[in-house]
């Protein structure tokens, strides 16, 4: 039926291409597709690797512009089990300075490195003691373990609350088996809380390198082992925010930086 | 004689037709050719398809195939399919020794000592048969007597046998036997072969149930196919044929041939465009899920997609993408117009955000009020239901009542005793039916009542503006709400300043001057406070630009006190359904149920938040508007309202009955295109490509005057349809659910439209959507709530304090109890400025003022949502004795145990810091069966809850507390969440107080 309805049409368009069309070869339209690339991925297993000889060092100090707020005391009247283990109220660790340099800011090189790191395999360790996250700012590589324990008598629950990463909550009895954990993606100052001590508050840190510290009690930072390159600089605070900077080092270099959070 | 006339040459003859021969066989030729190639390949594109999918399909599934070996083989070595692999060939080699002697003893053995017992014992039996039947026919006693010894004789004889031996060992003996013998052997041996064939099946099976278990934790383990799987698929691209492939719908006669051309949308692997060499076209469908439930098989694709599904001769045409096809295929971003023409009941449907989008925004953007959109005016639609359902029931009633006074009449004179029973019996039953009518009309008087308090117009009640509002702002509102309000529901009417004045004037002087109660002022300050965590910004938003906080549902209240009276303001927080009567009529301004709820705030917060309100303005001028009190303005005024439908969402004094302006919708998909008003503007649609619903609604929409373009009219001739100032996202999701709006030819069993449980889902949708529950509270899965986005619920802490999600509500309370918190959240008629679950909340539950029939519908949704029943009976639960009453307290009390830390235990002081309900009120709310779920993993349940997991541990077939137990535990062997929940649901307030008290704190 249909061929039929097309003959008339077949006969005029054949006529008009034998009067018109002259060579102009109408050949296979452009049916085959280019071969799909065949090529590997980049080579995914490939990790970056520093000599040590060349490796350079970036560290530092963290300072506070201006009077740090006094820390509130915590009560922790609702848990004797606690309270019972330290002297005296301990304060809280929001913002936590001594002359001018600021403790638990999270350090990292934020931009400017190449290619994959090999993650840790080394555990970092996160206690839950006398109802206080011990340490406050941690930080740990994409897939390298992080170990929960408590040391209290009481029970807790740890309870991340990440934005990019899986959200979990599981509780952890006193003196329980240790909660281990690796988080597979990068993520900043993820806040970790127990719901049943409201006051407890650790921050761990997600990063894909290994190139990152966290201020000590007299601000400084050392970030070691970093390949010769520019890099930006970010420091990370609980409650300030964040401050960055940028850092150029060759191989074998060391370069000493400063960054400045404000305190009001 | 002149000689004849050299005849005429003959062109035939003295011509060559060669030429003209040749070139008509060449073209006839070259035509053939021509032809037979385009009716084979040119025609047939999809014959390319094929062949380019094979190719490209196969080199995937071969570089598949060693990715998803590897994985197999990963998960082959891991530990836990070790050990069933082990168990299974420990099974194996114990079941292959048995099986290998059943093997030996059936096949050497049994078998064929069966089979030559059986031919022998045969034998004989035929002679005896053969002398039985002599017996029988024979015609003398005397030769049935000697046919019987005969037969005895045989039976007698001792028959020489060689038989193997049962064991299979081949050993051969040669004995004599009797019949009877032989016969008992025979049976003895087939039953032995049974029962030895069943044995051999119970070790396969036992195995098998090994084997089962390995493959199902194969599986579950490994992502995608395994690798016997992708080689099926190769093998399956190897023997591809190369044909139109065909979806036939038997009950509707569809014809789908998409997939001749779309192989992969089915493939069990998920296929990229980057895996078959970018080719779009050969991609799995993007949402197996919704194939899931709407198989192609049974529903075909153009029927959900559009598009020409029989056309196989081009792209363009199978798409329908031309002007002779009236149902071109959706544009992908329109995809979801077509869930719409089966799922026209719901204003929400799973997996649809686009469509959910656009119903939502026709529903809250006030479309509805100038264009009817069938199931968008469910209150009046539905009260005119039930209006019509009660004059049947009523007619049918008083036909009873007539036919029952007849028959009683005709009983009281009938004669006949057995007559006149049958009239009173009859007479009886219409009784009956009455009663049963009178109870039916009842529950629809109850849903009338509900559904006229709840039928109300869009917008708010004019009549109310002058105890209300500023009276200079009402003209600066009506040139362009949106430069006062971005983003206000308000559309701009394209209105002259004349025109606003004059329905400024109108509306000015016919509202109700009543008199507000005069109210001290709050604390502003403490006021912020309260909006910023009461809830209030679930609805509304505060701030402009990128500082903006909190739902887009209400208003932004950003400057509220420019147009505001304080007095008012008090008036409508304390409670939004109060009235101001007019001092001389008395009228007032109904509100119907006011979509606003009460948040229960105390009378001075209510001033608190009022006076914030009145802080938030700007220093913007006002000019006088004496203008608003001309009587003449007023008249002309009123003509103008008329014209511009400002009754469709408004009550305006004196336009109560004025009806709607707008086209209706219901169909407007599929309305011929050239019943669209394109104006001037058709040419350059069809030249540039958008002469076609979508292009029409899109412009339409982005600029309602756009089809004026060209026009010289009169101001009041133009486009009335005013601008709502759409986001580009907005228009796509309002264009989709216009285009969706269809009359649809599939047949009616497609359309979804349920009548079980389902129905309550649908239609509880409407409520949820009407009064923003999902302002606060996750409903459906994924849904962000507007509290969620807040800067203040960033904090961790604040996180905790965010209203509860409601995704398995109704498996979690019992009806009954929602019905009632519903009802009153605060669950107490005196206490009422609080939360009646969870105190501790900052944002409060309100009070809605929902009508009855709203109630039930809620219930109904939250219940249904979860498979759940209205009717709940809760189960017995077993007893505690005083031994597991002294256990479970111990266990609360105990250290390891959190529970008394975050629930509320009634204890105002402790009460502050508690995060989670108080325990008293499980056995009236929730259901038992939940609980347990809920204590053993809630995250399953309430992903991101403050409730931790991992409190209790399996032990065995029981769940036991992970923790330390209190040593009286040793030697209970029961169940430690039971425990608890049988406990929770039994506990007194004496229980609790005696728990709090011995308490380790």
């Amino acid at each position: 039926m249909r061929i039929w309805k097309t003959v008339p049409g077949w006969m005029m368009v054949g006529l008009m291409s034998f009067a018109l069309a002259c060579g102009g070869g109408g050949g296979e339209k452009g049916g085959d597709a280019a071969e799909p690339a065949g090529g590997e991925a980049a080579g995914s297993a490939d990790f970056v690797t520093v000599d040590p000889a060349k490796a350079a060092t970036v560290t530092g100090k963290i300072k506070l512009n201006g009077e740090a707020p006094a820390m509130p005391a915590i009560n922790m009247s609702a848990e004797p089990d606690c309270k019972g283990l330290h002297q005296s109220a301990p304060p809280a660790e929001v913002v936590v300075a001594s002359n001018g340099m600021l403790q638990n800011a999270f350090v990292w090189v934020k931009s400017g490195l190449n290619g994959k790191f090999q993650p840790s395999t080394t555990a970092v360790h996160l206690d839950q003691k006398g109802c206080i996250y011990q340490p406050h700012v941690l930080a740990v590589q994409v897939g390298q373990p992080l170990s929960i324990t408590n040391s209290d008598p009481t029970t807790h629950n740890v309870h991340p609350l990440p934005t990019t990463n899986r959200e979990w909550n599981k509780s952890q009895t006193g003196g329980g088996a240790p909660i281990d954990y690796q988080f597979p993606r990068q993520e900043i100052m993820i806040p970790v809380k127990c719901n049943i001590h409201p006051w407890m508050r650790s921050y761990v840190s997600v990063v894909d390198h290994p190139f990152f510290a966290v201020s000590s009690a007299d601000g400084s930072f050392t970030i070691k082992g970093l390949p010769a390159g520019t890099y930006t600089i970010e420091a990370v605070h609980e409650k300030l925010g964040s401050q960055e900077t940028s850092v150029t080092v060759g191989d074998a270099e060391s370069k000493d930086i400063e960054l400045t959070f404000s305190a009001s | 004689m002149p000689k004849p006339a050299a005849p005429d040459i003959d062109p035939v003859v003295t011509k060559s037709l060669s030429v003209p021969l040749l070139v008509s066989t060449l073209i006839l030729t070259l035509t053939l050719v021509w032809g037979i190639y385009d009716e084979v390949y040119a025609m047939r594109p999809w014959k390319r398809f094929q062949a380019d999918f094979v190719e490209l399909y196969s080199s995937h599934l071969a570089k598949l195939k060693p990715e998803q070996a590897a994985k197999e083989k990963a998960v082959k070595e891991s530990a836990e399919y070790q050990d069933l692999q082990q168990q299974l060939e420990a099974a194996e080699a114990e079941a292959r020794q048995r099986m290998e002697e059943i093997d030996k003893v059936v096949n050497r053995g049994v078998t064929p000592r069966l089979l030559t017992a059986r031919q022998t014992f045969q034998v004989i039996k035929s002679e005896v048969d053969a002398l039985t039947y002599q017996i029988e026919v024979a015609s003398s006693d005397s030769a049935k007597q000697s046919l019987r010894d005969d037969i005895a004789a045989i039976k007698d004889r001792d028959v020489e046998i060689t038989l193997v031996a049962e064991d299979g060992s081949g050993e051969i003996t040669t004995a004599p036997m009797k019949f009877a013998v032989l016969e008992a052997e025979y049976l003895r041996l087939q039953n032995k072969r049974v029962e030895m064939q069943a044995e051999r099946a119970k070790l396969l099976e036992s195995a098998g149930q090994i084997r089962a278990k390995r493959d199902a934790y194969q599986a579950n383990q490994l992502a995608g196919l395994n690798e016997q799987q992708v080689d099926g698929l190769i093998a399956k691209m190897d023997n591809f044929g190369v044909d139109i492939k065909q979806i036939h719908l038997n009950d509707s006669d569809w014809v789908d041939r998409c997939e001749s051309c779309h192989l992969g949308i089915r493939e069990p692997v998920e296929i990229k465009a980057e895996d078959v060499g970018g080719r779009a076209e050969f991609i799995s469908h993007p949402s197996p899920d919704l194939l899931k439930i709407h198989n192609p098989d049974e529903f075909g694709c153009s029927t959900c997609h559009n598009g020409n599904g029989r056309a196989t001769r081009s792209a363009v045409k199978g798409h329908g993408r031309h002007k002779f096809w009236l149902w071109p295929m959706w544009q992908k971003e329109n995809v979801q117009a077509g869930c719409q023409q089966c799922h026209a009941r719901e204003v929400i449907t799973e997996q649809a955000n686009v469509l959910n989008k656009g119903r939502t925004l026709f529903l809250n953007k006030g479309c509805w009020g100038c264009h009817r959109f069938e199931g968008f005016d469910k209150e009046s639609d539905d009260l005119a239901q039930v209006q019509q359902h009660m004059s049947i029931i009523a007619d049918q009633k008083s036909a009873n009542e007539k036919e029952r006074r007849e028959s009683i009449a005709a009983g009281d004179t009938e004669q006949d005793t057995d007559k006149a029973d049958a009239l009173y019996k009859r007479a009886e039953l219409l009784t009956l039916r009455s009663a049963k009518l009178d109870a039916e009309y009842d529950a629809l008087v109850v849903d009338e009542v509900s559904l006229v308090q709840e039928a109300r117009k869009f917008g708010p009640n004019l009549k109310e503006i002058k105890v209300k509002l500023r009276k200079e702002w009402v003209p600066v509102w009506l040139k362009n709400p949106h430069d006062f309000r971005p983003g206000t529901k308000m559309p701009e009417f394209r209105l002259l300043d004349d025109e606003i004045q004059k329905i400024s004037a109108y509306l000015w002087q016919n509202a109700i001057d009543g008199k507000l109660q005069a109210h001290p002022q709050g604390d502003a300050a403490k006021g912020e406070e309260l909006f910023g965590t009461r809830g209030c910004l679930g609805c509304h938003s505060m701030g402009e630009g990128d500082d903006t906080q909190g739902g887009t549902f209400s208003a932004n209240l950003t400057r509220v006190g420019e147009k505001s009276n304080y007095d008012y303001l008090v008036r409508w927080i304390n409670n939004p359904a109060d009235v101001t009567p007019d001092p001389e009529t008395g009228e007032t301004a109904s509100h119907g149920i006011p979509v606003m709820p009460s948040l229960r705030l105390s009378m001075p917060e209510v001033r608190d938040v009022a006076s914030y309100l009145m802080t938030k303005k700007t220093d913007a001028p006002y000019a006088a508007a004496d203008f608003m009190d001309d009587p003449q303005m007023a008249k002309e005024g009123l003509t103008l309202i008329r014209h511009y439908g400002c009754a469709g969402c408004h009550e305006i004094r004196g336009l109560e009955e004025e009806g709607r302006i707008g086209t209706e919708l219901t169909l407007e998909g599929s309305k011929p295109v050239e019943r669209l008003d394109f104006a001037l503007l058709g040419h350059e649609a069809e030249a540039e490509g958008w002469y076609n619903h979508k292009g029409f609604f899109e412009r339409k929409l982005k600029d309602p005057a756009f089809y004026d373009q060209g026009k010289v009219k009169a101001h009041l001739e133009q486009l009335r349809m005013p601008n709502f100032h759409l986001s580009d996202d907005d228009i796509t999701a309002l264009t989709t659910f216009l285009l969706g709006a269809v009359d649809t030819t599939l047949p009616e069993h497609y359309r979804y439209q349920p009548e079980d449980d389902r129905r309550f889902v649908q239609e509880g949708w409407w409520i949820v959507r009407r009064y923003n529950c999902v302002g606060c509270h996750q409903i459906s899965f994924g849904g962000r709530t507007s509290l969620m986005g807040v800067p203040l619920y960033q904090d961790p802490d604040w996180k905790e304090q965010l209203p509860p999600q409601l995704y398995t509500q109704g498996a979690r309370v019992q009806p009954d109890w929602l019905l009632g918190f519903l009802e009153n959240p605060a669950l107490s008629e005196t206490d009422i400025h609080r939360n009646g679950i969870r105190t501790y909340l900052h944002a409060r539950m309100p009070t809605f003022n929902f009508s009855e029939r709203q109630i039930l519908k809620l219930s109904q949704f939250f219940m249904a949502r979860s498979s759940q029943s209205m009717t709940y009976v809760a189960p017995d639960m077993e007893p505690l004795t005083a031994t597991e009453q002294q256990l479970a307290r111990q266990l609360f009390q105990s250290r390891a145990a959190p529970c008394l830390k975050c629930h509320m235990t009634g204890n105002p002081a402790r009460d502050l810091r508690a995060t989670a309900p108080n325990f008293l009120t499980a056995s009236s709310r929730l259901k038992a069966d939940w609980t347990y779920r809920w204590m053993l993993e809630p995250a399953k349940i309430a992903p991101g809850t403050a409730m931790p997991s991992e409190l209790f541990r399996q032990d065995g077939d029981r769940w036991v507390f992970s923790g330390p137990l209190p040593a009286s535990f040793s030697g209970y062997e029961k169940d430690h969440a039971d425990l608890l929940v049988r406990y929770m649901f039994q506990l007194t307030p004496a229980e609790l107080s005696r728990l709090v008290a011995g308490g380790v704190q």
